[in-house]
């Protein structure tokens, strides 16, 4: 399961984007002998369990936050606005890759102030010296996620898009387990697109599926930390979190 | 010209039926069958010269405007108001503008400028401390004229000046005078076009458009901001005017499906005409609302870029929206020929 979330966490999927992780997710269900399918924004659904029984809807996103370009300068830096929640304060000094697999790392622009400090201050450096050797790589629209894989320490991981590939690894274990034969509902397995812009993928295989019950498998944040910015009384260990 | 005529109809979100009569005598006189629905969308269902398969494409274009709307009559006959829609404030003070049904002449006012203190004169005046003065004596006068609840539309003569053309309204008057230019057309392929209503304030007229015609895909048809004006830098423009329509890859509403942008793309480049990218990742758009009705629709936006988007006086390039209406006639072309998944 290790290697699955290393996989799933390496891969590139901001909103809108996904296919990737889509694909090696699809890999995952297709060893497991079920049957999948996609619809228009790219949402991917397996059922399993009883057809005459109430449906339960089991969604996870596949998509995480990004960057896209918008604008490539003269001297070949890229300019590029935030796909969801960014930190702007995480960006300086970061290195994100695209989907083509260029690599580029994150500079800002001298500020006097930091409430100066805006997504258009920032830019990219792919290591081209101009916007033509830019063009070859990457083009208005193309889109970057940050390039930080697995670590273990410990019993904890850290990883780039944990938000929510576990959740999608989740998934994946429990229709595994799960035998359709002593199943009294129908399960259907959602894995999501583009929920950091607005849970946008859930809408629509809601719509699609009208489920009788449903269950969001998501990250959330803890309150563990130092001074932490929200009090969630969630902690790291003392296992998954409920919203009620 | 439609445009022009089209910029000075006053129709502010929840209050277009003078764009909606005004579209449908057009429509109605090319024997277009239309029909509308209770929050006021215009749908004509353009029929196909060929009984082929309906590739289920629906065009739209909104109709309404940002506005203000009368909030309370002073008692000396001054109206104030509030906004309807992301209306530019800075540029309210002194501008003309009509108000009601009965198109009341009247000015946006604000404390004269030698009784304002050194500080006043350094900020911009909000809406609060501005009100909409029509002459009235006081508000017994004011009240045979206009009442609270009236929209305010701007009040600006559209004029062209070679290829620009000024005008209130050019967002979305544009994009509705390009649908109805590609209505005139012939087509292989059967659509349905929608003129929608309130997109200004939350896209609502497209989210009941988008379920009711239930389509596989579609493309609206808008005008963008254009920022390339002094003293911003080109990474921050947006789009240029002058620099050919725009396509949207991300707003804060809807991620373009990659089919749909990569055809703009292609129909652009075998068209051998300009586009560029929407260089700003914010704002929102009818396609918000289509992209996720149903079960899910695959949905493009291509934009006329526009100065001053929002103000009394809005600025386009004419070239601009003809590239536009080319490149979306060469869409609908090339999906009756070739398809698109989605």
């Amino acid at each position: 399961m290790k290697e699955l979330i290393r996989k799933l966490c390496a891969s590139f999927g901001p909103a809108g984007r996904e296919e990737q992780v889509r694909a090696v997710i699809a890999a995952e269900i297709e060893k497991l002998e079920e049957n999948y399918f996609i619809d228009t924004l790219g949402n991917l659904v397996v059922s399993k369990g009883n057809t005459d029984g109430k449906k339960v809807l089991v969604a996870a996103h596949m998509d995480e936050i990004g960057l896209m370009v918008t604008f490539i300068e003269e001297n070949g830096y890229l300019r590029f606005t935030n796909i969801g929640g960014v930190l702007q304060r995480t960006l300086m000094g970061s290195r994100v890759f695209f989907e083509n697999g260029t690599v580029g790392v994150i500079g800002q622009e001298k500020i006097k102030e930091s409430r100066e400090l805006d997504i258009n201050r920032y830019y990219i450096d792919i290591g081209s010296a101009n916007r033509e050797e830019a063009l070859a790589k990457i083009k208005i629209g193309d889109t970057a996620v940050y390039f930080t894989p697995m670590h273990q320490e410990g019993k904890r991981i850290t990883a780039k898009s944990l938000d929510n590939r576990i959740g999608c690894v989740i998934l994946l274990e429990t229709l595994k387990r799960l035998s359709a034969s002593t199943l009294p509902v129908e399960v259907y397995f959602a894995f999501t697109v583009q929920e950091e812009v607005g849970l946008r993928g859930a809408r629509t295989i809601a719509y699609r599926i009208k489920p009788h019950y449903g269950l969001a498998v998501d990250v959330t944040r803890v309150g563990d930390t130092p001074e932490p910015e929200f009090r969630t009384g969630v902690s790291l260990g003392k296992g998954p979190a409920v919203k009620r | 010209m439609l445009i022009k005529e089209l910029s000075t109809i006053p129709g502010v979100s929840g209050d277009e039926t003078r764009v909606r009569n005004f579209i449908r005598e057009r429509l109605t006189a090319r024997g277009l069958k239309n029909y509308t629905d209770s929050l006021g969308n215009l749908y004509v269902l353009k029929e196909g010269r060929s009984r082929g398969e309906d590739p289920g494409l629906m065009l739209c274009a909104h109709m309404d405007e940002v506005g203000l709307m009368i909030s309370s009559i002073e008692k000396s006959g001054h109206l104030r108001f509030y906004k309807v829609g992301g209306v530019y404030e800075q540029a309210l003070i002194s501008k003309p503008v009509k108000i009601g049904p009965g198109d009341v002449c009247g000015v946006i006012g604000a404390k004269a400028i030698n009784l304002q203190k050194k500080e006043e004169r350094k900020k911009a005046l909000s809406i609060e401390n501005l009100y909409v003065d029509i002459g009235a004596k006081n508000k017994d006068d004011a009240e045979k004229a206009v009442k609270i609840g009236d929209y305010v539309s701007f009040y600006s003569e559209a004029s062209c000046y070679e290829n620009l053309i000024r005008g209130k309204a050019l967002d979305n008057r544009a994009g509705c005078a390009a649908l109805l230019e590609i209505l005139q057309l012939d087509y292989p392929c059967s659509f349905t076009a929608v003129f929608t209503v309130q997109e200004e304030v939350g896209i609502r007229g497209a989210r009941v458009a988008a379920y009711r015609v239930n389509p596989r895909l579609a493309l609206v048809l808008e005008t963008t901001i254009a920022a390339d004006t002094p003293g911003i830098k080109e990474h921050e423009h947006s789009t240029s005017l002058g620099a050919g329509p725009a396509f949207t890859v991300k707003d804060d509403s809807v991620i373009a499906q990659p089919r749909i942008l990569e055809r703009l793309v292609h129909v652009a480049e075998t068209q051998q005409r300009p586009y560029q990218f929407r260089r700003y990742g914010g704002s929102f758009t009818d396609a918000g609302a289509i992209v996720t009705s149903r079960g899910g629709i695959a949905a493009g936006v291509i934009s006329t870029p526009c100065r001053y988007i929002h103000s009394p006086l809005s600025m386009l390039n004419l070239k601009d929206w003809r590239h536009l209406v080319e490149i979306v006639d060469g869409f609908i072309r090339s999906i009756d020929e070739r398809g698109l998944e989605v």
